[in-house]
């Protein structure tokens, strides 16, 4: 029984490892995973846009599959294990996505670009192991890595600069090593 | 957001008990309808029933030819790579269940079931 006279037990510790490092907090059942990130562990790769599953901007690995944290209450994760962009790469060793997204200028504002870099991230991934999109002509083979499979597979991911056309290709460059 | 209990659900029977052993309990899957939903103040249940840990990580072909499912959305994809629901599901064209977006929603969010539709247009 809580301390809020409703009887809900509402603060729980959780313990979950963030790129690399082991870190807890307690958090009340409400809390997402994107507000336990910035705001109870002041990890600010993830951003919040939208707030509501819409823009992709709040994206990270978490056990190594792309998840937007406003959606996920940090409850459910106890123990699990999140990358963000931060946590993907140095300045001096950029991860190849990381690296291509320079290489093409994938990017004006940067707002949404540690969330597209996850995201694109786990999408390779996806494609690679030959999960079919609303867009692959034949469902039972395996997916190319066409433009338009990129396009579709990045469809969450917002970006208002319109960096669109050099996000793609930089995919395209990260996903063809 | 009001308030609410968190429980994990250990197994199916436990999560199908917990759910109904009291109003206001509903399942948490994938939460791409309803935690937007919660956060709208749209629906307020009393307790979530976080079925996403149960030990359903793949997708199989049943004896009588239909697919046994997985709860979290995320695992859903994986109709994508099961081959007797990618071809032999009556009613289905193609692959029923392929188009997984980045954030682990259908690319077609189906609407909560007990909430009302947010979109104003089709």
């Amino acid at each position: 029984v809580g301390k809020h006279g409703k009887g809900f037990a509402m603060e729980t510790t959780i313990t979950l490892t963030v790129d690399g490092e082991e870190r807890a907090a307690t958090v009340d059942t409400r809390v997402t995973l994107l507000d336990l990130l910035r705001e109870h562990l002041a990890v600010v790769a993830p951003k919040k846009g939208c707030d509501h599953g819409l823009c992709g901007s709040c994206t990270v690995l978490l056990g190594g599959r792309r998840v937007t944290t406003c959606l996920a209450f940090a409850v459910q994760h106890d123990g699990a294990e999140i990358i963000t962009a931060c946590g993907l790469g140095t300045a001096e060793d950029p991860h190849p996505v990381q690296q291509a997204f320079l290489d093409h200028d994938g990017f004006q504002c940067g707002h949404c670009t540690p969330g597209q870099v996850c995201s694109a991230v786990g999408m390779v991934a996806e494609l690679e192991a030959g999960w079919p999109s609303h867009v692959t002509p034949d469902v039972a083979s395996a997916p190319k890595r066409t433009p338009a499979e990129i396009r579709e597979r990045m469809s969450d991911n917002l970006c208002r600069c319109g960096a669109y056309v050099n996000i793609v290709a930089a995919i395209e460059q990260a996903a063809g090593r | 957001m009001k308030a609410f209990d968190y429980e994990r659900a250990p197994d199916a029977q436990a999560a199908v008990a917990l759910v109904a052993g009291r109003p206001g309990a509903v399942f948490l899957g994938g939460g791409t309808n309803l935690v937007d939903h919660m956060k709208l103040g749209i629906v307020s249940p009393e307790m979530l029933v976080d079925v996403t840990r149960l030990p359903f990580g793949a997708v199989e072909e049943r004896d009588d030819g239909g697919c046994a499912s997985a709860p979290r959305y995320g695992l859903l994809a994986a109709f994508g790579t099961a081959p007797a629901c990618r071809i032999e599901v009556p009613g289905a064209v193609g692959c029923p269940l392929p188009p997984v977006r980045g954030n682990g929603a259908l690319r077609r969010p189906a609407r909560s079931r007990d909430a009302p539709a947010l979109e104003t247009s089709a």
